[in-house]
């Protein structure tokens, strides 16, 4: 856990990744020869319009749909879901078992894989680490959004995952829900230090929390512009959001959105 | 949340209070005026008769004991094929229309059927009763699976859980509520279709006596048992409501009981 970051170790291989989605019928090319690599203990922020195929390229990643192309995890084709990487999804009402309290539904995914002392522990850490200690044995009904949100993470993060996969987790959440969970993020990322791929249409979202960012646009979906993030490890709502930086990121971000999106306009 | 309850409760009792004293009077006053047509007292003065004769206590306990065992057979056999053909696409695109056609047919027209094949015996009244009693259970426990979120079934992946893990921590929990609502309805049915085949003629239980009543020119009796009928009904529904309460966190048996 305590060595350095290691810039160059690569968790994600993606080649010429396509995907082909059926519906209604109508076989439709959602994603079109991606390449890019995910890298150990960074946070990839993905951008893109609605609609655009964000979730199914997480799906994708996460070994949850077939794709054609190349995706190798830690060296390895990807096929199925992969050891070690959750995904968080963005409807947290589904996500979660409505007749499991907070804490069982934290202990799904590691209960009766490993000792019960064990298992508690873990359980016990994540609940800590997303601050829901005294909602334990509510029910995910009894909590606000944002609270339901953390339980999910809290979920994810009891497997001890290397990777975490987020698709839009704070897309339904009000503004300020949302910025305290951005800043758990960081905090809880910091702490367990595993690699994120972060899906969202939220520009602000996406440079705030990412260490690099992809913009995904047009139909069927591309990569079209990537940037490094150089705010920092500490980052905060307010200093970060005016630094120079960032407003020059953000700024070249919507331009880069707008381009591709008059770009795919006229093509259509 | 007690208090309102009670309230309605009470509320509940008045109208047919009015109407049994309503009923009363108007035979005593000539309003009605039917050979065989008893008045309340009548009934309660007959059901006071049967209750110390035994009579009452043998024929509702085999009714009851039927209507139990044929709806848990029909509970058993319902779910377990419910899960199995909710489960599997290829199964359930072959099986559906059987169904649909199956349990729309009337189950009474059949219950001829079964009186040549199994004369008047306590098996007739079992199989009646859990025929009956496994089409609402069956087909909510296909809808109740086939209705499961894929987000849920993504959660399952996503977690790496086996296909029977699947099934009993993520799918059936999620089912459970469409599964209990025909579990409900089957129990109904499994009492109204034993009351029918001992009208039709298996000479034991309610359906019997009030048929016997009736021959008898007895038509105290006869309301005295179609009361202990539906008593029997709404004590039974009551029951499964308390006993899915009891299994199940508040907001689960709220889903159940709505």
């Amino acid at each position: 856990m305590s060595e350095v970051r290691n810039k160059g170790e690569v968790i994600y291989q993606v080649h010429d990744l396509s995907v082909n989605l059926r519906r209604r019928g109508q076989e439709r090319v959602i994603l079109k020869s991606l390449s890019f690599d995910v890298r150990k203990e960074e946070c990839l922020s993905i951008v893109g319009p609605s609609g655009t195929g964000k979730t199914t390229l997480l799906r994708a990643l996460a070994g949850l749909i077939p794709y054609a192309g190349s995706v190798r995890y830690l060296g390895e084709t990807l096929d199925g879901p992969a050891s070690d990487v959750v995904l968080v999804f963005q409807d947290y009402v589904n996500a979660l078992l409505r007749w499991r309290t907070v804490q069982k539904n934290v202990a799904l995914g590691i209960e009766g894989r490993i000792p019960k002392d064990q298992c508690q522990e873990r359980i016990d850490e994540a609940i800590e680490t997303v601050g829901l200690q005294n909602y334990r044995d509510s029910y995910p009904w009894e909590l606000s959004g944002g609270m339901q949100q953390r339980v999910q993470i809290a979920r994810a993060l009891a497997m001890k995952p290397k990777v975490l996969l987020f698709d839009e987790p704070f897309g339904s959440l009000d503004a300020m829900t949302r910025e305290g969970l951005q800043d758990e993020l960081l905090r809880v990322r910091s702490v367990f230090q595993a690699t994120c791929v972060f899906i969202t249409h939220d520009i602000d979202e996406a440079v705030y929390l990412g260490d690099r960012l992809m913009l995904l646009s047009g139909s069927p979906a591309s990569l079209s512009f990537e940037v490094d993030i150089r705010l920092g490890e500490t980052r905060n709502q307010i200093s970060t959001k005016e630094s120079g930086e960032f407003l020059s990121l953000r700024h070249q971000v919507h331009e880069q959105m707008r381009k591709a999106h008059g770009a795919s306009q006229a093509t259509n | 949340m007690a208090p309102p309850k009670r309230q309605i409760r009470l509320i509940g009792w008045i109208a047919p209070t009015i109407l049994v004293v309503l009923w009363q009077l108007s035979i005593d006053v000539g309003l009605i005026r039917f050979r065989y047509f008893p008045t309340p007292v009548a009934v309660a003065r007959a059901l006071y008769t049967i209750a110390l004769s035994g009579a009452l206590y043998k024929n509702t306990a085999h009714t009851v004991f039927v209507a139990l065992i044929a709806w848990a057979i029909a509970s058993a056999l319902g779910v377990a094929v419910g899960l199995v053909v909710g489960l599997s696409v290829p199964l359930w695109k072959g099986v559906m229309a059987s169904i649909d056609l199956l349990r729309s047919l009337p189950i009474i027209a059949l219950v001829p059927v079964g009186v040549i094949i199994f004369g008047f015996t306590l098996k007739l009244e079992i199989v009646i009763a859990a025929y009956a009693a496994i089409w609402p259970t069956l087909v909510n426990t296909i809808s109740g699976v086939r209705q499961t979120r894929i987000e849920l079934l993504d959660v399952g992946k996503m977690l790496r859980m086996s296909a029977l893990e699947r099934l009993r921590k993520l799918i059936f929990p999620s089912s459970l509520p469409v599964i209990m609502v025909g579990l409900r309805l089957g129990l109904g049915l499994s009492l109204v279709l034993t009351v029918v085949s001992e009208i039709v003629g298996t000479p034991h239980g309610i359906g019997n006596a009030l048929i016997s009543a009736e021959q008898a020119l007895h038509p105290g009796q006869m309301f005295a048992y179609i009361l202990v009928v539906g008593l029997v009904g709404y004590l039974l529904n009551g029951a499964f409501l308390y006993t899915a309460r009891i299994f199940s966190p508040a907001e689960r048996s709220s889903e159940i009981t709505r």
